[in-house]
This record gives C-alpha cells, structure tokens and sequence, in this order.
C-alpha cells in the first residue's frame, strides 16, 4: 500500500513540473507564433493582391492596403481582408468541418470584389499524402481567374462531370488522389457559403 | 603524452561511442524512420538533427538527476514524459523562430518523441551514470545522428534539387533525380552509408 502511495505522490509530482513547464513554453512562444501566423497569412494576401513588400515591412503596408473585417460565427472570429484599391476580398478556408484525406487544408482564397472570380488561390497548411501536390502552384493556379456558379451547390469543381469537363468553374482534379480533389472542393465551398454570407451580411447593416 | 592521456578520460569515450564506436545511425540503426524523411535538404537535417541533440542531452541529463527517485516501475512512463516535454520545447521554438524549417519538418519535430535514440540512451546509459556525464552522452549521440544525417542530405540533396543549401550547385541542364527526394532513394543512400561508415569504423557484425 504504501508502495502505491509513493508512486501516487510521484506521479503528482511530475503532473505538476510538466504542467508548468508547459505553460511557461506557451507563454515564451504563443506571442512569436501568433505573429508568424499572421504574417504568412498578410504576405499570402498581399501577395494575392500583387502589392509588393519586404520582410520588414510587411505589417506596415499590411495596414496601409488592406482592412481587416471580422465577423463573429458559431463562436469563432473569423476574418474577410479587402483591398482598398481593388476591393478583392480574401479569407481564411478550412476552419469548418470539412477536411482533407489526412488532416485539415487550411489557405487563403482571394476573390473580385463581386466575390465570383478567384483571383489567387494558396494553401498554407496540409498533410496530405497521395494528394500532397494539393499545395503546389500547378494545381493551384488552375483557380486562378474560376468564374463561380454562384447558383450551384457546388462553386468549384474539382474533377471532371459531364462530357467535356470544361465547365467555366471546373479545374482537373489531382491525379490519384480523388479524396484530396474532393475535400478541397468541399472546403472551398463550405467556406465560400459561409463567408459570402457574413460578407453580404455586412452590407445589409 | 597529454593527447594519450584523453584516449582515456571517460569524456573521450563517450564522445567516441556516441560518433564512431556505437554511432545511433549507422551502428545501431536507430531513429532510421526520420533520417530517411528529413534527410532531403542540408537545413532540414541540421534542424532535425540539433533538435534531436538538445532533447537527447536534457532528457538525459533529467533521468540521471533524478534516477534515485524514479519508481522502476514507473522508469518508462517517466521518460516519456520528460522527452515529450523538451520534444514540445523544441517544436515550439522552431514554430516561433524558424517556422520555414518547422513547416517543411512536418509532424518529425513531433516525432522525435519516438526517436528510440533519445529513450535509448536515457535506458542505456542516463539511469547509471552522472548527470554531467549523460548530458556529454546525449550531446555526442545527437552529434552522431546529425553527422549522419548531415553526410546523407549533402548527397540528396545535389541529386534530388540540385542545390546545397537552397543555392543551385548542379549545372543547369542537370537533370534532377526525383527518386532521391523520397524515403526509397534515401534508403539507397542510408544502405551505402551504413556499409562505408561501418568499415570505416571497423564495426562489424560476428557471422
């Protein structure tokens, strides 16, 4: 018995030492890699809107060119970026439920300002297998300047329907891996419903 | 005669068993999962492999300073904890400070919880020996696995980019070999390496 208190009170211990050693790591880190976060995704969305920067001075013209609308949503902030310029508007896709094979596909999409056109399209984070290339420019820039069927269920399509495949809001899907080509096409979607929603939700107020 | 003297000093001897005599990689081929993943690109295997060390030389150096008080029963458990602690560390600071070489790691950083060199040597030798001798240990066996590591990305990498360090080093009608770039042409390279550095240690396996 008292074995087993020894190895209860051990135990408590090192809960203890490792649950402080884990809020002083947060504490150390969670500012820097917030700020890490956000600067890839400001460097994506200036990038989207061809402004140009430098490393040093990507907040500052971050700040110059584009707002920041945010927009409460089941909970969570999200966030709709448009250009003072051109009015394009870029968001955040992949934080809902829709995921790709192995884990989230979480990117930027930038759109006209009618939110119908895609003007760019990024991934910043996957893990994909088969479908890695989901991030890569050549299947990506497929996207760019997709008219959206604004009407349909679907947007985007990834892959192939009907007998041509040349709908104006088809892209080819990635070859072998099927799962990947329709998680992204589900995210975009989801993602495009949601935050046309908040965004014509904003003009009505 | 001072020169002589270090081949006898307990430093020394860790310093070789960790680099040559009992290298991680080519000797004991350990943590052969994440050479073969991370080992494409120079940074990439640098990242990974000073990672590695500072895990390897803290947890050790953890389980040697307190030894005396880990339940036996409770030994495994406790260095897990302790390596998944500095592993959380490390992904942390790369995730802060270098986050290009943090995102082209991948889940690896996270893995190196699983590196059966840093449980080894907590097992093998942290257990036993002083703390200031584990963390030359763990020191000299991260070092091991990095200089291995380190020898396999300057051959991958030429090949399968063509590049040392992101510069372009291979002429520009070179045409790259892709296989080099994945785990299969890293297990052609790991082989090799394996057999050359193992006859140049002389460390071979009785029939």
């Amino acid at each position: 018995m008292n074995q087993y208190i020894k190895l209860l009170i051990f135990i408590t211990i090192v809960a203890f030492f490792t649950s402080f050693a884990f809020i002083a790591m947060d504490l150390l880190f969670s500012e820097k890699i917030e700020q890490n976060q956000n600067k890839a995704y400001y460097t994506t969305v200036l990038d989207h809107n061809e402004i140009e920067y430098e490393d040093a001075t990507v907040f500052d013209i971050f700040d110059a060119s584009i707002n920041i609308n945010t927009f409460q949503y089941n909970g969570k902030e999200l966030v709709i970026y448009s250009d003072t310029n051109t009015g394009n508007v870029s968001f955040i896709f992949g934080l809902f439920d829709e995921s790709g094979v192995w884990g989230d596909i979480i990117g930027i999409v930038t759109l006209d300002a009618s939110f119908q056109t895609i003007v760019n399209i990024s991934v910043l984070q996957q893990e994909e297998q088969l479908g890695k290339d989901v991030s890569s420019r050549g299947f990506l820039d497929q996207f760019v300047g997709l008219q959206l069927d604004v009407n349909s269920l679907s947007p985007v399509i990834v892959g192939s329907i009907g007998d041509n495949g040349d709908l104006p809001n088809e892209v080819d899907q990635l070859a072998g891996a099927t799962g990947t080509s329709n998680g992204i096409q589900n995210i975009i979607n989801e993602s495009y419903f949601i935050y046309r929603d908040l965004w014509e939700s904003r003009s009505e107020s | 005669m001072k020169l002589i003297r270090i081949r006898y000093t307990k430093w020394y001897n860790i310093l070789k068993n960790g680099m040559k005599t009992n290298n991680p990689v080519f000797v004991a081929v350990l943590g052969i999962c994440s050479s073969l993943a991370i080992s494409n690109t120079l940074p990439n295997a640098i990242a990974m492999g000073f990672g590695v060390t500072f895990v390897t030389m803290f947890s050790s150096m953890f389980v040697s300073m307190f030894r005396n008080f880990i339940p036996a029963k409770l030994r495994i458990v406790t260095y897990m904890i302790i390596i998944s602690t500095f592993t959380i560390f490390v992904q942390k600071f790369l995730q802060a400070y270098f986050p290009d070489i943090y995102a082209s790691l991948g889940a690896y950083v996270g893995l190196i919880i699983t590196n059966c060199i840093v449980m080894g040597r907590a097992e093998a030798f942290a257990i036993k020996n002083p703390w200031k001798y584990s963390i030359i240990d763990g020191f000299f066996s991260g070092m091991g696995y990095t200089f291995v590591l380190v020898l396999i990305s300057i051959i991958r990498e030429p090949l399968a980019f063509g590049t040392i360090f992101g510069y372009r080093i291979m002429p520009e009608n070179f045409t790259v070999w892709a296989s080099m770039g994945t785990a299969s042409g890293a297990f052609f390279i790991v082989g090799l390496m394996i057999w050359l550095l193992r006859n140049w240690a002389k460390s071979y396996e009785e029939a």
